[in-house]
């Protein structure tokens, strides 16, 4: 018989593994003819007695028990994890309609940190500060913030403000609308109010005052104008009315050329 | 209800079953357990005790988090074990393929004078000996060293190996075989390489050689000779 057939039943016969009763007595009938084979035999069971002395020479893991309370910690806090009541969280985030929500109010959150964070501060000017009735006595000589004031009295910052209709930006986009109203207030000239997306839903303005922000250009789309060419970091003037809880309702933007208004 | 010890008599199988429902100490008897396997199945993989201990640390976490997709009649919690083992080793090696390991196992079997100067001799030819034979498994390409290290230094069946390595049973035993052959020609190889600083050390000079690296080869020489794993 062919020694090569007998290879791999070798290799299980020096490893003490089980190839079955009929391999073993035809492996053992061709050993005590084949001294090849039976030298073969010897030398596999030397390398298996090597290899289980080096498998009982393998050192312990020096640092078990560190890692097994590593691994226990980490096992107790999954399963404080698991076990949270989850009933408060699923009623707010379970739905797609609440998650849309969700969703919206932090959209119009980041705009209104993104418009406050870019819109440097100024100081009200002297005379133009329309401050609140309780504080400051009667408001400034100021027409448009006046009108705005009145206009307060009688119900929200929508009704205030000039509001932008919605149809009025596509058709002011295709050029057809023209120029929008100017008003003159003393040197300046100033364009109307308009609300701000994120008063949507603010309570109605009872007192209110306005203040002069620089506004840089680059935010000017968002407001419907068009940019100016010019430097990219340029700033246009804007009074922003702010209500009795210091939330920003409207914007007016102050001397704008005609290009910069043809949009609006 | 009674408290019933985690002792070895409940078997693996349950113990993962009660481990994917949340039981602590179901869990650190699993590592108390298992723990060792890995541990020397990462170690005989990678050479590297830390890399083998991450090892054991990854395959537990993600025993933890899929206790629950484990199935008990499709095989033996160790070869589970090993299968995740072998997979994180894989990533391990592949991700620091380029880097040098930092330090390395070695066999460290210290010598003993009680029985004299022979036996002393004996202890470090054997130490040597068990030591070529780490590298030499050290250098065997992947397939192969994971067939070896599981079927003979970890003493798995082939069916839980096949499990394990996810192939044929088929497979193992043929890559096993060939695994050997290649161990066996790369020791012999050791050996063939040295006989020649061995002859010059036998052919006269009286002193001593302070060439480490002679004396290495010459230490090398004998202990593959010693294995007998040679024709």
């Amino acid at each position: 018989m062919n020694c090569r057939e007998f290879e791999a039943d070798i290799v299980d016969l020096a490893r003490g593994a089980d190839s079955g009763t009929q391999v073993a007595q035809r492996l053992g009938e061709h050993l005590e003819g084949c001294p090849g084979c039976a030298a073969r035999v010897e030398r596999e069971r030397r390398l298996t007695a090597q290899l289980k002395a080096l498998a009982s020479s393998a050192p312990e893991s020096p640092r078990a028990a560190a890692i097994e309370q590593r691994l226990l910690g980490v096992f107790a806090e999954r399963q404080a994890e698991a076990s949270r009541p989850v009933a408060a969280s699923k009623s707010v985030f379970a739905t797609r309609a609440a998650r849309r929500w969700l969703a919206i109010a932090a959209t119009l959150l980041i705009a209104t940190l993104a418009w406050l964070g870019s819109a440097r501060w100024w100081p009200a000017r002297e005379g133009q500060s329309v401050s609140t009735r309780a504080e400051l006595g009667p408001p400034a000589p100021d027409p448009a913030a006046t009108r705005a004031a009145e206009r307060a009295d009688q119900g929200t910052v929508a009704q205030a403000v000039e509001a932008r209709p919605r149809e009025q930006a596509p058709r002011a986009r295709t050029g057809r609308s023209g120029a929008p109203p100017v008003e003159r207030v003393g040197n300046e000239e100033v364009l109307r109010f308009v609300m701000l997306p994120t008063a949507v839903g603010m309570p109605g303005l009872e007192s209110g005052r306005i203040v002069r922000v620089e506004v840089p250009t680059a935010m000017l789309p968002a407001y419907g104008l068009d940019v100016m060419p010019g430097p990219a970091d340029g700033v246009v003037e804007a009074d922003v009315l702010v209500g009795q809880d210091g939330q920003a309702r409207a914007i007016r933007f102050v001397n704008l050329d005609s290009t910069q208004r043809r949009r609006q | 209800m009674p408290v019933v010890p985690l002792t070895d008599r409940v078997p693996d199988d349950e113990l993962m079953r009660q481990v994917a429902a949340g039981d602590g100490p179901a869990f650190a008897e699993l590592f108390r357990r298992r723990h060792p396997v890995v541990f020397r199945f990462a170690l005989h993989m990678t050479g590297s005790v830390s890399t083998a201990e991450d090892v054991v640390q990854d395959v537990f976490l993600i025993v933890m988090r899929d206790a629950v997709r484990y199935a008990a009649g499709r095989g033996a919690v160790v070869a589970w074990l090993c299968g995740i083992a072998r997979n994180c080793v894989r990533q391990r090696m592949e991700r620091d393929r380029r880097l040098a390991p930092l330090e390395s196992w070695g066999v460290q079997e210290p010598a003993s004078d009680e029985g004299g100067p022979m036996d002393a001799l004996a202890g470090l030819l054997r130490t040597e000996r068990i030591e070529l034979l780490r590298r030499a498994v050290q250098s065997l390409p992947v397939p192969y060293r994971e067939v070896l290290v599981l079927c003979d230094l970890q003493e798995m069946t082939y069916e839980d190996a096949a499990k394990a390595l996810e192939c044929p049973v088929g497979t193992v035993r043929s890559r096993l075989h060939r695994a050997r052959g290649m161990l066996t020609a790369k020791l012999c190889a050791a050996r063939d390489s040295a006989p020649a600083s061995r002859g010059e050390d036998r052919s006269g000079d009286p002193a001593p050689t302070t060439d480490t690296g002679e004396r290495d080869r010459a230490v090398r020489a004998d202990g593959a000779d010693a294995g007998g794993y040679c024709a």
